[in-house]
């Protein structure tokens, strides 16, 4: 049978080809573009520089990702599931604050964290200088180091885990709660055994998360002198000059985190995590009074001062002597600059994404579907591997329509906001594909169908039914966008020009010239606002 | 004259290793209601979707008044096949009103034919409620009305009592039949229970594992089944002194 039909497949898929399969090839190409060429660079083989970089920079930058990688995902697993826990199983005061404000370390970049810190415990720092002030001798805490590193990042990412936990615990009905302690379960046995199993792919994916962005950071490392893969990428780009060891460099951070995704689907296996939704007028938590209830607050507000108001206090402390240093109309020109090409590269990606999931809904045929799947890889791979294929790719289309069409469009490519924008919808056009996918799964495919039945064609179907049900997606789509476009910084590293600036750029800026440290604290602390807003605006689009 | 016929269609979901549909034949006489019977997973409602043009066959051919509009070699858009299909959930935009949702596939959105197709179902005076305001048999006859605004020439409905307390089932099988006959269209619809398919219509197509095991008129099946399964459907029936056995005088 499968042989007969065999026959009529190549008729059948030029009946399939419609214009929606040939849209989704082009936007796919779009969007997969500096991914393919960066798989292409690694035919070339590697550079000249690659031996030494194997024989003496390798194994350091295994070593330190290696140990950041798993200490960061053990330290955000603890802070993350354990808040998640406390706020989602016991009453003790505070906690509703508690609850969403535990979000907010998400809004401080890592590398804007790291260097508050440094502020804070450095020699001559905050700390001790608020110490001899009280009359106390303390001695310096050096924060500048590979476990300084693993706590900055771990309680600046700890929120992803936090998140999914948290929702995870959410769902948890009652009456999986009632049928363990009726068979007999303590607490500690529910949590373990029931709560904590039911909750894992939520955790696990928060996780992915925090591994993700651990891979790809390179402020927080580069300031604290840690050699990391994605310092190295930078390294051997700009210091050894070596862009193909550079790419090999990457190749091996991506194939390291497929490696990573992998081994959760296999861990996963076919076990079923279904969740039953509390439809019970949700879970019941436990009162705590006295002492008791004072030591879980204090338990809970720990990593939002370690995370949020600690670094937000020592960047107000610097802002009140440098405010007016930094502040003058190149810089608000900077702002306006930061905001709309956040809000442009963001709007841009929705638009993109949006038309994309529904093309991909549209056309029939099934390696369509699986070439859209492979070009929406960009949030895997680390920021900095993405600027470099934007560059390629600039690179290679300015020297193609220079010798084909003798056309000189270097200009328009180089050092532009153009490539920046275009290297954001590369770089998070999984987050926006992801978004707009699940909320358009929600609303299921019928109201469409039926748009169509009634004689609509699919993109007047799309505007006038699909779209306004989906508004509330969108807007979150963007919304993650914004957050993540404010932070982005190996990405805008490799693409920065002086025509085209951020406020993260800035603020790296001026922490990389050491002297103007305090200087930093103002852009940064604009980025933490503005982000602060819009992750509790999504914050609250979730819970809704 | 026939409204429908399909020749030798495939359907399957996973590249040929397992049919959804396997060499269905039949074909639908202009102005008659089939019931499609069957158990889950038979394969009914692709066999609906196919020819609404949702699905495409991997081989066979589909032909709607005369015009194919499925080979292999061609497809007719859903939106230009004259087809209306009410949905077992019914699909009513959430966020139009109810004489919105009618208005939604005519020409201009004209209100005023969308308020007289509601009179026709017994739905006047509900115009400006929401989906949500609707009661469940309330809600099937928007879904109804919104379909036959555009007039279609044939009618496709997904299990159109699932969703309903029993006591209205009767009552709508009655209305259904009723619309059918005054809007002088076709109909096909897809059911689990043999009395809604007697209750109803004019042909059954049983369908077992994606194949057409019997079809024809309910009579001649009831009478005369050539296959275990159906004979076994209609005994079960008769042991149960179903009413619409009655109705037939079988």
């Amino acid at each position: 049978m499968k042989q007969w039909l065999g026959k009529g497949s190549l008729q059948r898929f030029f009946r399939d080809m419609n214009r929606w399969s040939v849209l989704v090839l082009i936007i796919g190409s779009f969007i997969g573009l500096p991914i393919f060429i960066v798989a292409y660079q690694l035919l070339k083989g590697p550079g000249e520089e690659w031996e030494h970089i194997t024989t003496f920079l390798l194994p350091h930058y295994v070593y330190h990702t290696f140990f950041l990688i798993v200490c960061c995902a053990i330290g955000t697993l603890l802070i993350g599931v354990g808040c998640a826990w406390l706020i989602c199983r016991y009453e003790f005061p505070f906690r509703r604050v508690l609850d969403w404000m535990l979000i907010l370390p998400l809004a401080i970049p890592s590398f804007i964290t790291a260097y508050a810190y440094a502020g804070v415990f450095d020699n001559g720092g905050t700390w001790t200088l608020m110490m001899a002030k009280l009359g106390i001798e303390v001695q310096k805490i050096d924060v500048m180091n590979l476990s300084g590193l693993c706590w900055v990042l771990s309680i600046s990412l700890f929120p992803y885990v936090y998140i999914g936990a948290r929702a995870a615990f959410r769902q948890h009905a009652q009456q999986f709660r009632e049928a363990s302690h009726l068979l007999g379960a303590t607490e500690r046995k529910f949590f373990f055994t029931i709560a904590l199993p039911l909750a894992r792919p939520a955790i696990i994916s928060g996780l992915l998360f925090v591994i993700m962005e651990v891979l790809n950071d390179y402020g927080a490392a580069k300031y604290y002198g840690i050699n990391t893969f994605t310092t190295g990428i930078f390294n051997s780009w700009r210091d050894l000059e070596d862009l193909p060891s550079a790419f090999y460099l990457s190749a091996i951070l991506v194939l390291l985190i497929f490696v990573l995704i992998l081994l959760e689907r296999w861990q996963r296996g076919s076990r079923s995590y279904a969740t039953v939704a509390a439809s019970d007028g949700g879970s019941k938590r436990i009162l705590l009074s006295g002492g008791k209830a004072w030591f879980v607050c204090l338990l809970t507000v720990f990593p939002l001062l370690a995370g949020f108001v600690l670094p937000v206090a020592q960047l107000l402390y610097w802002v009140y002597y440098t405010f007016w240093d930094v502040l003058d109309v190149a810089f608000i020109q900077l702002i306006i600059n930061s905001f709309f090409i956040a809000f442009l590269a963001a709007l841009l990606t929705t638009i993109l994404a949006l038309f994309f999931v529904y093309f991909s809904k549209w056309t029939h045929l099934s390696g369509v579907r699986l070439f859209a799947r492979t070009a929406s890889l960009g949030y895997i791979i680390p920021g900095a591997v993405i600027g470099l294929g934007v560059l390629i790719s600039a690179r290679m289309l300015v020297q193609g329509t220079a010798s084909l069409f003798d056309l000189r469009i270097g200009f328009l490519l180089y050092g532009s906001m153009l490539t920046l924008v275009y290297a954001y919808v590369v770089r998070f056009f999984a987050i926006a594909h992801q978004t707009i996918e699940a909320s358009s799964a929600k609303i299921g495919s019928q109201f469409f169908e039926s748009a169509i039945l009634l004689g609509k064609k699919p993109i007047l179907a799309l505007k006038q039914i699909d779209f306004p049900l989906l508004k509330t997606g969108l807007l979150s789509a963007m919304t993650l966008l914004f957050i993540d476009i404010m932070k982005e910084l190996p990405l805008t590293l490799v693409l920065k020009s002086p025509d085209v600036q951020t406020l993260a750029i800035k603020a790296y800026e001026y922490i990389e010239n050491g002297d103007q440290i305090d200087k930093a604290a103002l852009p940064s602390l604009l980025i933490i606002g503005a982000v602060s807003c819009f992750i509790l605006i999504s914050n609250r689009w979730l819970k809704t | 004259m026939n409204i429908l016929e399909t020749h030798r269609l495939f359907k399957s979901y996973d590249s040929g290793k397992t049919f959804a549909l396997k060499d269905m034949n039949f074909s639908l006489k202009q102005g008659n209601i089939c019931a499609v019977v069957g158990e889950s997973g038979s394969g009914k409602t692709t066999l609906l979707r196919l020819i609404a043009g949702l699905e495409r066959p991997e081989m066979g051919q589909i032909i709607l008044q005369g015009r194919e509009v499925s080979t292999q070699t061609k497809i007719v858009p859903p939106y230009e096949r004259n087809v209306g299909m009410v949905f077992q959930s019914f699909a009513l935009f959430p966020h139009l009103s109810v004489v919105k949702n009618v208005a939604y596939g005519l020409p201009k959105h004209q209100k005023q034919l969308a308020k007289e197709i509601l009179a026709r179902v017994n739905l006047a005076g509900l115009e400006n409620r929401y989906p949500h305001q609707l009661s469940g048999g309330q809600q099937q006859r928007v879904a109804i009305a919104r379909t036959l605004a555009t007039n279609p020439q044939l009618l496709l409905l997904d299990e159109p009592f699932s969703n309903l307390d029993a006591a209205l089932v009767s009552s709508l099988r009655h209305e259904i039949q009723q619309i059918v006959k005054q809007f002088s269209i076709s109909a096909m619809f897809i059911t689990h229970d043999m009395q809604d398919a007697i209750a109803i219509s004019d042909e059954v197509c049983v369908l077992k594992e994606g194949q057409l095991i019997e079809y024809g008129t309910v009579q001649a099946l009831a009478r005369s089944p050539k296959t275990d399964y159906v004979k076994a459907i209609f005994d079960q029936l008769r042991s149960s002194a179903s009413s619409v056995l009655d109705s037939l005088d079988l």
